[in-house]
């Protein structure tokens, strides 16, 4: 795949936030819509174009923890709004980011997280559980092996401890989890697939109100030593 | 034959390292192999003696009459390659080798141990341990362990500790219940849980395999083995702590893995997880001998109310189902039930309750139920006498002391299985519906 080509081709052992997503839309899973910028008037049309409210994220290949450096600017409603984040970000003392990422902000109270590791001993595993917040607060996530069948996905809804959140949670709409369990069998073929990939993050993956689900934010860890595809 | 059979459905057998002190396992081992019944020829070898517990002794492996099916070794472990070799040289394809002092004692011990591997690959040998606790099979039968368990059962422990797989064996044997098989694998040089689990899965006495690993020495095998296996599999796995890891590795130098990965895999493969030896126990013991019901909803009679209200608690805990008696059957139920009795659900026939009456409350209300469950919480004579193995029914006994002791041993031999407590009974029985599909 080009974007994991020119990746280990820098020498890069991560993908960019925008990077990992544009993977993972390549393979089906929503993501949202977004765009990189290197200035305040493209950043604007970029706004337009996905529609308000968005957020700005400061982007380069190698940050990560953006929101604890201040480099993530939530719910800008307007150009004026934006205008100001845009210049706090680029202006951060805290890291250096060469573009800003206008993304779509997504409403959602509901925070996933799914993940594709590799166990030193099994191998290739898909993880779903709490995420966001949660996720740091408890840990609570299920692991299979994939290639995952349907209903493996969707056991491992019913595996977390949290899974209350997953039906009609505070009259919010249940997951629409026949998407969410094809989220977690890709996951696990393309992690299968590339050997190259050693991980997958997606956290969180949010649920809307109306239970549809939306990777927000994403990172994919890269072993340059592994082969690229399995053939 | 496979190479396991040899081991555990042998017709001839050597003990390499046989004694005549009391106290040494080359004496106790071949004096189990024989009192344990086991009806097929028995070579001690010992260079030094003549004969041991009444068979004339052979002096050295080479010198054996006939290649044997399965040897004993007992032997200190520096010597252990060379006995390896010449039973090879011999056409023995069967071993368990019992002495220590190999990979868990450091790199000179590990070199021996993978000798040892090398000697059995050599000669198509599968081998058992070393640093182990031996095998048993009450059914062939043959106990080349220690101590000597004869109880026939239908669970097979299988265990990384001696320790673990004896004390299974022995609440089992208390229970009447018996085991299918016992194999302590210790350092599982050769032999591992993945093979183990292929051989059981085709074994005719053998209903549920109870697997006690600290690690899992061959991932791939492993799963290969789960996904095979025809037979319900109970495991329990210590380590799952860094403590426990830290203790795990120390005590058979394994690795012992990510436990929230491996626990994703049971759940995918369908194999029942304990977390502590007692539940270990009470799972097997429930998907050994219990059989599925179609539902979840349970009825209880009991002759105390404080058992029933754990019970229940557990079950709600549980996501069993206690629904009400229906009020046509509690109006016949009051016909004959004692004064103060409730018939709700719990039927709660208070201390006055006595084996007849339990009979005939659970006869009126099974057909509105999926399970009966008796918690006979007193001395009730006769209760033996009316359980049933074919039927859904749960039983739990506790405060019935002498009484109790004797009645449980007679359910347990018709094989209906006893459990102790309210809360051990329905978590045990609740393991039935983990899965969509219940094997067996």
């Amino acid at each position: 795949m080009r974007i994991i080509d020119e990746a280990l081709a820098e020498g890069r052992k991560i993908l960019s936030e925008h990077e990992s997503k544009r993977v993972l839309s390549q393979f089906g899973i929503p993501v949202t819509p977004e765009a990189l910028v290197n200035n305040p008037d493209d950043a604007k049309k970029a706004a337009q174009k996905i529609g308000f409210p968005v957020v700005l994220k400061g982007a380069s290949p190698t940050l990560t923890h953006k929101t604890e450096l201040g480099m993530v600017e939530l719910g800008i409603k307007d150009d004026f709004d934006l205008e100001g984040a845009y210049r706090r970000i680029v202006s951060s003392h805290k890291a250096k980011c060469e573009q800003v990422l206008v993304q779509k902000m997504i409403h959602g109270e509901r925070e996933l997280i799914v993940g594709f590791t590799r166990d030193f001993q099994f191998g290739p595993c898909v993880m779903f559980g709490l995420g966001g917040i949660f996720a740091e607060l408890f840990r609570d996530v299920t692991f299979r092996l994939p290639p995952l069948t349907e209903q493996d996905a969707m056991e491992m809804m019913g595996d977390i401890q949290g899974r209350k959140i997953l039906g009609d949670f505070r009259g919010r709409s249940p997951v629409n989890k026949e998407t969410l369990a094809r989220i977690l069998i890709i996951v696990g073929n393309i992690g299968t697939q590339y050997e190259v990939i050693h991980e997958i993050d997606i956290n969180p993956l949010i649920v809307r109100q109306d239970g549809t689900v939306i990777a927000v934010d994403a990172l994919i860890g890269l072993s340059p030593s592994a082969s690229r595809e399995k053939g | 034959m496979s190479g396991l059979k040899y081991i555990f459905e042998p017709s001839s057998v050597t003990i390499v390292g046989a004694s005549n002190n009391p106290k040494k396992f080359g004496n106790i081992i071949l004096r189990n192999i024989l009192d344990s019944g086991f009806q097929g020829r028995v070579y001690p070898v010992n260079p030094k003696e003549k004969e041991i517990l009444g068979l004339t002794c052979v002096d050295s492996i080479p010198n054996l009459k006939e290649a044997v099916d399965f040897a004993i070794v007992v032997i200190p472990a520096d010597s252990v390659p060379k006995a390896i070799a010449e039973c090879g040289q011999k056409g023995i394809r069967g071993a368990v080798i019992i002495s220590g002092g190999f990979r868990e004692t450091g790199e000179k011990g590990a070199r021996l141990e993978r000798s040892v591997v090398e000697e059995g690959k050599r000669y198509g040998m599968r081998i058992v341990g070393p640093n182990c606790q031996g095998v048993n099979n009450p059914h062939h039968p043959i106990c080349a362990s220690w101590p000597l368990f004869t109880s026939k059962g239908e669970m097979a422990i299988i265990a990384q500790s001696g320790t673990v797989a004896i004390a299974f064996a022995d609440l089992s044997s208390l229970d009447h219940l018996g085991i299918s098989a016992l194999v302590s694998m210790g350092n599982k040089a050769d032999v591992d849980e993945a093979d183990l689990i292929e051989y059981f899965s085709e074994h005719q006495g053998t209903q549920v395999i109870s697997l006690y690993i600290e690690g899992v020495s061959h991932p791939e095998k492993f799963l290969k083995a789960l996904k095979g296996c025809r037979k319900p599999i109970v495991v329990l796995k210590s380590g799952r702590t860094n403590q426990g890891r830290i203790a795990a590795e120390s005590h058979t130098s394994s690795l012992t893995g990510n436990d929230e990965v491996f626990d994703g895999i049971l759940k995918q493969n369908r194999v029942y997880r304990a977390e502590t030896f007692e539940e270990f126990y009470d799972f097997s013991k429930a998907v050994a001998y219990l059989r599925r019901p179609s539902g979840r909803r349970l009825a209880f009679v009991t002759s105390s109310g404080g058992a029933a209200v754990l019970a229940i608690d557990m079950a709600d805990k549980m996501g069993m189902e206690v629904p009400a008696v229906p009020n046509e059957i509690k109006d016949i139920l009051r016909t004959f039930v004692p004064q103060g009795a409730s018939v709700n659900n719990p039927v709660d026939l208070t201390g006055d309750g006595d084996a007849p009456m339990f009979k005939k409350v659970a006869d009126i209300i099974r057909p509105y139920f999926d399970t009966v469950v008796y918690i006979f919480g007193d001395p009730i004579e006769g209760s033996s006498e009316i359980v049933r193995s074919d039927a859904n029914e749960l039983v739990i006994f506790m405060g019935g002391a002498d009484v109790e002791r004797r009645e449980k041993a007679l359910m347990q031999k018709k094989k209906i299985p006893v459990f102790p407590t309210p809360e051990r009974g329905i978590k045990a029985y609740s393991q039935l519906f983990k899965f969509p599909q219940f094997k067996r």
